[in-house]
């Protein structure tokens, strides 16, 4: 097993690509917020990663994906309902129909 | 005159009339209406007799400014409130004073928010008394947006015929205008030099390069310029007027559209007197288009509010071509015309004013034969009519005399053909009036009644303005006549 | 004493006029009183003068002025020399404005005493006797004034007279019509007057009419200029005094009530125009050609007037379009250099053709009717003061010995036949026409068989027609001033004549008349041509209306439409003048208000919509923009560190 930070970067970069294509062409919020979730996994993975091959201590590393983690669970309650509320209000949950506060 | 020189800050009371009034109008409640007309009429009052004072006290032999007033506002930036009066301005002050005297008087009859009406009437008066008495660039600057916003309430809240779109056109070209205005001041301010805003010091302090004096004054003439309707700015004004109600009608073409060219005399040719001999040309060029091309269009106009809109584009015309020829008689009769049209266009607005309150058209091909119905206030309208083309015996011919013989003087082609507004006038206004006035009686308007005794006051005194001062200009001219010459440095 | 009396000729005419506005409603009645006592006043105060002053030739004339504005010029256009000069206002009195000033003020009170008679029924009578008053305060004025400016400014206060006059049965679209004619025909000459009042004063400092001798103007101005300056000034004349192609207002100010035609467009204020030719004689003769000018449209206007008047049907327009012709008569006369004679020939004309017009309106104010035959078939001829009147001031007016238009006009024609064939050509056809067309007037009237039931015709007048009940004042007013006026028609002619010594005209400073009996005869000889004519052609009367009405030759078509200068003017108002306005309103509505100034706005409106698109409303473009921007800052700020 090779010892390389090289994977671990490509497989993020990889995820941080396929979230910000889904969180801007997916025409469901639920699927964006899918998407969010992959870019904060992506991130978590670089948080890891670096602390494992750079940092004398990797747990401080660990502790950030933790957190994150903990951040995205807080991030989906919060996103859900307000999903939840566009969704009664306007039957949809498509992103682009949510256009009102254009000029 | 033997009248003695007064001895209190007699510019600052003048001001502080409507300023003080103003106060007592905001604290009055707004249902108590005849308090609130009362006091704004008794401050109108109040300044009219202080600027009739001002006027015999006023040493008219002496060229420079008199009863200076100084108070450091913001004394690091030279900002003062500093106010004088000399030649150029106890005129215009004492048309301001009558106009808002007959103003007041007509707008008796406002209902609709009363309070506010008057509110912002004393408001407008008090800027335009500002611009004309102070002799601080800056004050100058805040003074004039002082009058500008009222008109804009006035117009929008009170007003007729489009007025979202003329009193929105009417800010916009005004606060166009004061913007190059400030920029100018800023300019000058900025000079190594100056470091003040004070008129007087900026005069003796700073030596203005031919070429910074030829863009500085033109670009205050156009900042001022649009204010005083000149061709090709002038179109805010025949909007303004017809949009405006009676009271801000007379108001705005009495008053404030001379504000333009008291700024061009008191700025301009004060500070740049070789820019505007450099521009002095084109400007007269401008201003026989005005004259001409003003009158040419009201021929054709079909409301009565918009004939007279573009007659004060033309007579504003024959202003600008007084100041144009440079010449000590082209700024005595231009401060005339200032004079006698901020007169003659009161009265026209406030006859047009009330028939428009009775009749609900101003319209020519819908009044007719109302010489019949309202004599009295046909009489009036017609005596403005006749000042406006100019005779003899009314202030207007006075001022244009000495507008023309100045103009022929100095731009023969341009003073002969500035000639043919007189017939072109004549033709436009006798036309009106024929429309209007004569011809059998109209049906429609059987039941319109004519103006009764109070009202008769501030027409009459507009009259009584109009012939004292066409029949005896010399006094007039005594007035300006020593500040113009110190001014062209004759 | 005298400055006293020339302020009461000028004032008390002006407080009438401000009094009757002044007074209460009820008690307004009194209006007609109190412009005759106004009127009164000044003809007393006029005529004290001319007993005073009278005679006394090469007395000092009475000289007062104030100062009443001052003009600084710097190196003024057309002389480039600087003007610095006071314009004056005053009175100035020599032999030619006091002759003048009785003539105003005594037929203004006849006037204001038949108009007693004639507006009686008119509910508006205060403000006639106001405006009447009016026009005498400037009528004094413009002839009392001492310098051309004042009268420039009395002219056209005369004018604005005239215009409430004309107009006074202002209900009466026609009325207001001819008022602003009038008006708008006099200021288009009046802006020639203007500039040359311009050019006079910048040349020689003075408006003054004492510092405008002919040599004064010459030395000053150069002989172009004071061409120029002279025929200016002549634009106004033409305007006043009706001079062609000016003349087509005043028939139409006959809309005016017929006393006024009298006072107005007959006796004074037009001839106002001539009196300024004699009274500014040195400003025209500084150059020949301006008086050949004025020489030529005297003929010219006389002929048109002349011929237009042969074919007219109202008696107000007959003796409107004499008057055109008889002014042409005095413009030649003074173009002919007899100034004295055209003065005289005013003196006479205003005697004769104000009693003509008080008679005419005599006529109409009994039988409702403008039309001569109307008023021949309904006993015109039975009315005998009035009848009386005409013929005597019909014979006067085509100068038959011993009544005063013979000397007056001999005089001119003499002058004419002075200056040369053409122009005497001229004025003897101008006599025959006259001759013509009076006679005319006078046999329709006289052999017309009275109709029963008369004076139906249509009502040609605003006032109310309440029948006649002539009680003794009315009677009075009716027949005095008719008579008075006749026995001055008759007596002024002798003022001039040979057998006096001619007073008048050596008080004027010209030459004694003397009588010349071949031109007595050639005036018999034109008076008696123009007199067969009409009666070969008007002892019927009704045949003549049947030609009148039948005539269809291009003549006739000619005379009917006046010579097409009406036409020519509405062409060009409407043509040209308005066509011009309407394009500049087009210009003013969609150039300037439309393409610059809403243009510009729309343009800052376009450019905010262009703004406005890039505030989508979708999310996930607000996001990719926010991504990419932050992309580009990275790479930037990384691309940066790196090198």
């Amino acid at each position: 097993m090779s010892a390389t930070l090289q994977p671990y970067l490509l497989i993020s970069t990889l995820l941080l690509c396929l979230g910000l294509y889904g969180v801007l062409t997916r025409r469901n919020l639920i699927a964006v917020l899918i998407s969010l979730e992959l870019i904060l996994n992506s991130a978590s993975l670089n948080f890891v990663a670096f602390g494992r091959f750079h940092m004398a201590d990797p747990s401080a590393g660990q502790v950030f994906a933790i957190f994150i983690i903990a951040l995205a669970a807080a991030e989906v309650c919060v996103a859900l309902s307000l999903i939840l509320l566009l969704f009664r209000q306007r039957r949809s949950v498509d992103p682009a129909s949510m256009d009102q506060l254009k000029g | 005159m033997s009248v003695p020189p007064i001895e209190f800050p007699i510019l600052s009371t003048i001001l502080l009339c409507p300023v003080i009034a103003l106060l007592a109008v905001l604290l009055t409640p707004g249902r108590y209406t005849t308090a609130i007309k009362l006091v704004s009429l008794v401050a109108s009052a109040a300044t009219l007799v202080l600027s009739i004072w001002l006027c015999l006290a006023f040493n008219a032999k002496d060229p420079s400014f008199q009863y200076i007033e100084r108070l450091d506002w913001v004394r690091s930036y030279g900002i003062q409130y500093a106010n004088a009066v000399d030649g150029l301005n106890v005129a215009m002050i004492l048309l301001t004073a009558i106009v808002i005297f007959c103003g007041i008087l007509v707008s008796w009859g406002v209902t609709y928010r009363t309070k506010d009406f008057f509110a912002n009437m004393l408001f407008l008066v008090a800027g335009v008394f500002g611009v004309f008495m102070t002799t601080n660039l800056f004050f100058f600057f805040l003074f004039y947006e002082v009058a500008v916003i009222p008109m804009y309430l006035l117009i929008v809240i009170w007003g007729s015929t489009n007025k979202q779109y003329a009193a929105m056109k009417l800010t916009l070209y005004l606060l166009l205008g004061s913007a190059l205005m400030f920029a100018g001041f800023l300019y000058i301010y900025s000079l190594p030099d100056a470091r003040t805003f004070d008129l007087l010091a900026i005069k003796q302090q700073v030596t203005f390069s031919p070429m910074v004096q030829n863009i500085l004054y033109i670009s205050l003439f156009v900042g001022f310029g649009v204010l005083a309707a000149c061709f090709p700015f002038h179109v805010w004004s025949p909007d303004g007027h017809v949009a405006a109600p009676t009271a801000a009608s007379m108001l705005h073409a009495g008053v404030l559209m001379k504000l333009g060219a008291f700024g061009i005399l008191r700025i301009g040719v004060y500070l740049f007197p070789d820019g505007a001999r450099f521009w002095a040309p084109t400007i007269a060029v401008l201003a026989l288009c005005n004259i001409v091309y003003g009158a040419m269009v009201a021929t054709q106009q079909r409301d009565l509010k918009y004939i007279i809109g573009y007659s004060s584009v033309s007579h504003m015309g024959i202003v600008l071509l007084g100041i144009a020829t440079m010449t000590v008689s082209g700024f005595n009769g231009a401060l005339f015309q200032m004079f006698s049209h901020g007169i003659m266009t009161a009265l026209f607005f406030a006859c047009v004013g009330f028939i428009y309150d009775g009749c609900h058209t101003r319209m020519l091909d819908e009044l007719g034969g109302l010489s019949k119905t309202a004599p009295r206030i046909s009489a009036f309208f017609i005596i403005a009519g006749l000042c406006g083309l100019g005779l003899p015996g009314m202030g207007s011919f006075v001022a244009e005399l000495l507008v023309t013989v100045a103009a022929i003087g100095t731009y023969p082609v341009i003073g002969i053909t500035s000639l043919l507004a007189l017939l072109v006038t004549a033709y436009y206004v006798l036309s009106a009036v024929q429309k209007v006035f004569y011809g059998p009686e109209n049906h429609h308007h059987k039941d319109f009644k004519d103006i009764n005794g109070f009202q008769f006051i501030p027409r009459a005194v507009l009259v009584g303005c109009l012939i004292f001062f066409g029949v005896f200009p010399q006094i007039f001219l005594d007035w300006v006549n020593a500040s113009t010459r110190a001014l062209l440095g004759a | 004493m005298d400055l006293t009396l020339l302020w009461t000729i000028q004032l008390a005419p002006l407080a009438v006029f401000a009094l009757i506005f002044i007074l209460p409603k009820n008690a307004r009645g009194i209006a007609p009183l109190l412009g005759l006592t106004g009127s009164a006043a000044a003809a007393v105060s006029a005529l004290c003068f001319l007993l005073a002053h009278a005679g006394k030739a090469g007395q000092p004339a009475l000289h007062y002025s104030v100062d009443w504005l001052t003009i600084d010029l710097p190196a003024a256009w057309p002389l480039g020399k600087a003007v610095s000069g006071t314009l004056k206002a005053g009175f100035l009195l020599d032999p030619l404005n006091l002759l003048m000033i009785t003539l105003v003020t005594v037929i203004s009170f006849f006037v204001q005493l038949f108009s007693f008679y004639y507006m009686r029924e008119d509910e508006s009578r205060p403000r006639y006797f106001a405006y009447l008053s009016f026009f005498s305060f400037a009528m004094t004025g413009l002839v009392l004034a001492s310098n051309l400016l004042q009268t420039f400014m009395f002219w056209e206060l005369v004018g604005l007279a005239s215009y409430l006059l004309i107009g006074f049965w202002y209900t009466k679209p026609s009325a207001a019509q001819a008022a602003r004619k009038a008006f708008v025909l006099n200021r288009l000459g009046d802006l020639g007057f203007y500039l040359g009042i311009v050019i006079l004063f910048v040349g020689l400092g003075t408006l003054d009419f004492t510092g405008l001798g002919k040599d004064a103007v010459l030395s000053a101005l150069g002989p172009t200029l004071a061409m120029a300056a002279g025929l200016l000034v002549l634009t106004g004349v033409m305007g006043k005094s009706a001079q062609f192609p000016l003349h087509i207002w005043l028939p139409d100010a006959m809309e005016g009530p017929t006393p006024v035609s009298a006072l107005i467009h007959s006796a004074t204020m037009v001839a106002a125009g001539v009196f300024l030719l004699v009274r500014a004689y040195g400003v025209f003769s500084a150059s020949e050609v301006t008086l050949e000018v004025i020489l030529l449209l005297g003929c010219v206007t006389g002929l048109i007037g002349a011929l237009l008047a042969t074919r007219q049907r109202d008696i107000k327009k007959i003796l409107a379009y004499s008057t055109v012709s008889q002014l042409g008569l005095m413009a030649a006369g003074v173009g002919a250099h007899a100034p004295q004679a055209a003065m005289f020939h005013l003196t006479t004309h205003a005697f004769f053709k104000s009693c003509l017009f008080l008679t005419s309106g005599a006529f109409i104010h009994r039988f409702h009717s403008n039309d001569i035959w109307t008023i021949a078939r309904g006993g015109g001829r039975k009315d005998l003061v009035p009848m009386l009147t005409l013929t005597v001031g019909l014979l006067s007016l085509c100068g038959l010995p011993p009544l005063s238009g013979f000397f007056s006009k001999d005089l001119i024609l003499e002058a004419a036949k002075h200056h040369g064939l053409a122009a005497f050509a001229a004025c003897v056809a101008v006599s025959v026409l006259t001759a013509y067309y009076s006679f005319r007037l006078l046999f329709i009237v006289l052999f017309a068989r009275p109709t029963a039931g008369h004076g139906h015709g249509h009502h040609a007048h605003g006032h109310d027609a309440g029948g006649h009940h002539e009680d003794l004042l009315g009677g009075l007013s009716r027949a005095l001033p008719l008579l008075l006026l006749a026995a001055l028609s008759i007596y002024a002619g002798f003022l001039g004549s040979p057998m006096t010594h001619s007073p008048i005209l050596v008080w004027l400073g010209g030459h004694e008349a003397h009588f010349d009996p071949a031109m007595a005869v050639k005036t018999l000889v034109i008076i008696a041509v123009g007199c067969a004519i009409a009666f070969a052609l008007h002892r019927d009367p009704d045949a003549s209306e049947k030609k009148l009405e039948s005539s269809k030759g291009p003549w006739a078509m000619l005379v009917d439409r006046r010579f097409f200068i009406d036409d020519a003017f509405v062409w060009v108002t409407k043509q040209v003048g308005l066509r011009i306005a309407s394009f500049f309103d087009l210009m003013d509505r969609w150039l300037v208000n439309g393409v610059l100034v809403n243009g510009t706005s729309y343009r800052i409106a376009d450019l905010g919509r262009l703004a406005v698109r890039l505030q989508s409303g979708s999310l996930q473009g607000y996001l990719a923009c926010g991504l990419a921007v932050l992309a580009v800052t990275l790479l930037w700020l990384t691309g940066g560190s790196s090198r």
